[in-house]
Parts: structure tokens; C-alpha cells; sequence
């Protein structure tokens, strides 16, 4: 796991056990939105060692490629992976090629993204929202079992795994057309 | 995130959509949930609103006693509950509006969903 998102998850789950008795509010929204940072820059990390390369010299080509991601657009990509069928006409053709509605890792994958990303929104931004312990838990459970699920497509399926991850990266440009 | 419960028609791209989120608890009950194997909910609220990116969302909470441990709510426990909840109102709904499942204690419904809290 890269460097970032292990710190970040390990970190995650130290705030969410920090007040054994009553855990402070700020505590579990720290926790919570650590944990989707963790998954974000994992997907981040691997997705650019995909398309750029995994070479010690591109990292800072890597570094480049990352920033054009966009947390909405990564939310509609995560969307169209979880569908029997993708909504865009772009991504049609890969369905059945790569059976892409049958891979469980994928959906795994899109399914948990989405759910922490808005977890994150209301942790970082709804100060009516109370968190409790469970769910700072579920979301760290969720985003390691993101986390695997990548490697196992990565290893098992990686022309899909390359679909993620470029679909991932150029949504923004593709999204319209 | 705003919300609402019931029968709305909504215009969506070209396609116009009627959604009645009483149907789609009643599609996830707890009676079919137990008959399902899974570990019964005291109730299910399925509410229309929005997610933070402003799109047209389902919160759907699945509501238990006070008493339920931390344990038997743990991810690995109710992970294949939430994702069959997920999946049956996300194909019901034809793929368009994501049902973000929370698996909630009934007190923390009132304080994490206050909305929520009155509704099936």
C-alpha cells in the first residue's frame, strides 16, 4: 500500500478508538474523512503507476497525472461500474468484453468509493450530523476491502483494471462527449 | 441533504421516472430481509433526497434496536444485508439513483437523521 494512504488509514482507525468511552464527535469526523483520503490517494497512487508507470523516476509524472483528478467525476465513474450496463455510450463496448457487470471486485470497489465520499462530505461539511463508532469502523473496514479488491483486479483482470483506472483519470474530458 | 418520502414523478433526462419509496421499503422489509437469512432489522426507511453532489439520491437506513452490539453491526456481519438492500433498489430504480444504505442503532437515527426517524 502506498506510503500516504497506509499513514492515513492507520491513522484513521487511531482516532476512532481514541476515547474508549464516549468518542468526541471531531475524533470520528477526522477518522471518517481520513479513511476516504486513504482510499483516494490509493487509487490515486495506482491508477497513475498504471497509465504513467511504476518506475522510481515517474513519480513525479505520477504526481502530475493525480491532480487531474476530480472527486464528483470519480463518484459518476465508481456509478457507471456498479450498472449492469454503463448509461455512457463510451463505455458500452467494454462491458461485455471484459465482463465488467460480472466482476465482483470492481463493484466492490465502486460501491465503497461512493459510500465514503459522501460519508467524507458529511463529516468535513454537515455539523448536524452526529457520527458514532460504528460507523467510523464501517467506513475503515470499507475502504481496506476497497483496497483489496483493487489488487485482486489488478492481478486477476488487469485490462479492467486499466478501464478503472483511465476512466478514473480522464473522466473529466470524456464525461461529455 | 434534503429528502422526501412517498409518491413523486419525477422528470429525469428523457425519461420520466414515478418514485414511491413506500414500494421500495416494502421490497426490503424486514420480513424479507429475515427470510433472506440476514439478521432482521426492527424497521427500513427509505427516503428521496439528494447526495452532496446534488444528485437525486435514496438514504436508506436500516434501523436497529438500541441494544444490538457493536459486533453483530460490524461490516463483515452486515455487509451482504446492506449490498443486497443496495443492489434490489438500485436495479428497481433502473440504475439511477444511488441508494446509499446506513445501518443505524434507532437512537442514532434521531441524531444522525431526524428526518428519518418518523418514517417506514
Amino acid at each position: 500500500m502506498p506510503r500516504l494512504s497506509l499513514e492515513l488509514l492507520s491513522q484513521a482507525q487511531v482516532l476512532a478508538r481514541r476515547e474508549p468511552r464516549r468518542p468526541k464527535d471531531a475524533s470520528l469526523r477526522r477518522s471518517i474523512s481520513g479513511t476516504y483520503y486513504a482510499l483516494f490517494h490509493y487509487l490515486a497512487e495506482e491508477c497513475t503507476r498504471l497509465i504513467v508507470g511504476a518506475a522510481h523516476h515517474r513519480a513525479p509524472f505520477r504526481q502530475f497525472a493525480a491532480r487531474a483528478l476530480v472527486h464528483a467525476k470519480m463518484k459518476s465513474v465508481c456509478e457507471e461500474f456498479a450498472k449492469p450496463m454503463p448509461k455512457h455510450d463510451l463505455l458500452k463496448p467494454f462491458w461485455p468484453t471484459l465482463q465488467v457487470a460480472n466482476n465482483p471486485d470492481v463493484r466492490t470497489l465502486a460501491k465503497n468509493f461512493i459510500e465514503l465520499q459522501e460519508q467524507r462530505h458529511a463529516a468535513d461539511y454537515d455539523s448536524s450530523r452526529r457520527f458514532t463508532r460504528h460507523e467510523a469502523n464501517t467506513a475503515a473496514d470499507q475502504a481496506q476491502e476497497a483496497m483489496d479488491a483493487w489488487d485482486q483486479l489488478k492481478a486477476q483482470h488487469g485490462d479492467l483494471a486499466l478501464l478503472f483506472a483511465l476512466s478514473l483519470m480522464l473522466w473529466p474530458g470524456l464525461s461529455g462527449r | 441533504m434534503t429528502a422526501a418520502v412517498g409518491r413523486r414523478i419525477l422528470s429525469t433526462g428523457m425519461a420520466i421516472a414515478d418514485v414511491d419509496t413506500t414500494t421500495l421499503a416494502t421490497l426490503v422489509e424486514p420480513k424479507r430481509l429475515k427470510q433472506q437469512g440476514f439478521p432482521a432489522p426492527k424497521r427500513v426507511s427509505v427516503i428521496l433526497g439528494t447526495d452532496h453532489t446534488g444528485a437525486e439520491a435514496y438514504h436508506v437506513y436500516l434501523v436497529f434496536p438500541d441494544e444490538t452490539s457493536d459486533d453483530a453491526l460490524a461490516w463483515n456481519k452486515v455487509k451482504a444485508m446492506v449490498r443486497s438492500v443496495q443492489d434490489r433498489i438500485w436495479s428497481e430504480d433502473g440504475h439511477q439513483r444511488w441508494p446509499y444504505v446506513r445501518v443505524v442503532r434507532e437512537s442514532e437515527l434521531l441524531e444522525s437523521c431526524p428526518h428519518a426517524a418518523s418514517e417506514s
